[in-house]
């Protein structure tokens, strides 16, 4: 194996790995937030603040979540992935942005109340 | 050389099974509990890919991407799996096709297959994009630095068994 090559291959990870480090300090910086953003099929489907417990099923999805102690999680989703209820919850410090996503069902939990409806039709469009 | 184009045929369909025999495997290694990010595997199958493209050329390398993602639908039932699946194959098949251009000038396996799965990564998440929106965009560096390293280990899989597995399938 020519070591030159695996000096490109190093040099070349390394930018990569770096640029995608630049890119989580912006999209995993800590936020206060106190809202999550429940997303349905594209479209907005609730807000909610996670100082108030609740649980909740998100329309016909097939997707529970629940709001606990300061933490928005999915409790329960009919899909065979099962990865929205292995994820980590959202909680007051969790990154603005930060979401469990159950593609099957198209349920999103995103942290923020920045999403708007008008936004979420422009990713629908 | 028909008995040639035979040989590809056969050739591809052994890669086919073993990639797809891999990709199988991966899915039940439980690597979410070391990695907490969703849709993270090994990627060994692309190894298969990667030789499909070196000793039969980019339309079997295609073939037998496509035909391996089928086949592990076949065998798991998972429909979403299967179309992120496919946007990630289409995705690296692109970037494999540039890739192998400077295999063995420019870079070795390393370097092919790290890129390779990091479009894989991106792939995935434009299609999950599409359908649930920027929700996803939140996994995008975790799993594209994790595509990066396990990149790195497929690469050099394929590095020490390049000469191995190239001879015997030689077409």
């Amino acid at each position: 194996m020519k070591k030159r090559l695996l000096i490109n291959d190093f040099m070349l990870i390394a930018a990569i790995i770096i640029c995608l480090i630049l890119l989580s300090f912006a999209i995993y910086m800590p936020s206060e937030s106190d809202e999550v953003t429940v997303m349905y099929g594209n479209t907005v489907y609730g807000k909610y603040s996670l100082s108030n417990d609740i649980t909740e099923a998100i329309g016909d999805s097939g997707v529970v979540i629940e709001i606990k102690s300061g933490k928005a999680s999915v409790i329960k989703s009919d899909c065979s992935d099962g990865i929205c209820k292995a994820g980590k919850p959202i909680e007051k410090n969790s990154g603005n942005g930060a979401s469990l996503v159950c593609l099957p069902n198209k349920v999103a939990i995103i942290k923020g109340s920045s999403v708007t409806p008008k936004e979420a039709d422009a990713v629908a469009g | 050389m028909q008995v040639n184009k035979l040989s590809k045929i056969s050739v591809s369909a052994l890669f086919t099974v073993f990639a797809a025999i891999c990709g199988i495997l991966e899915g039940m290694l439980p690597l979410q509990l070391i990695i907490p990010v969703p849709g993270v595997k090994l990627g060994i199958a692309n190894i298969f890919i990667v030789f499909a493209f070196k000793c039969l050329g980019a339309p079997f390398a295609i073939a037998v991407s496509l035909a391996r993602t089928l086949l592990v639908f076949l065998f798991t039932g998972n429909a979403m799996a299967f179309a992120l699946s496919i946007s990630g194959a289409l995705f690296s098949f692109v970037s494999l096709y540039f890739m192998m251009k400077l295999q063995n000038k420019v870079f070795s396996y390393i370097g092919v297959s790290s890129v390779c799965a990091v479009f894989h990564g991106a792939g995935q998440i434009a299609l999950a994009y599409i359908i649930i929106g920027n929700a996803v965009l939140y996994y995008l560096p975790a799993l594209l630095i994790v595509c990066a390293l396990t990149g790195v280990f497929t690469g050099a899989l394929m590095n020490v068994s390049e000469k191995k597995v190239l001879s015997n399938f030689k077409v």
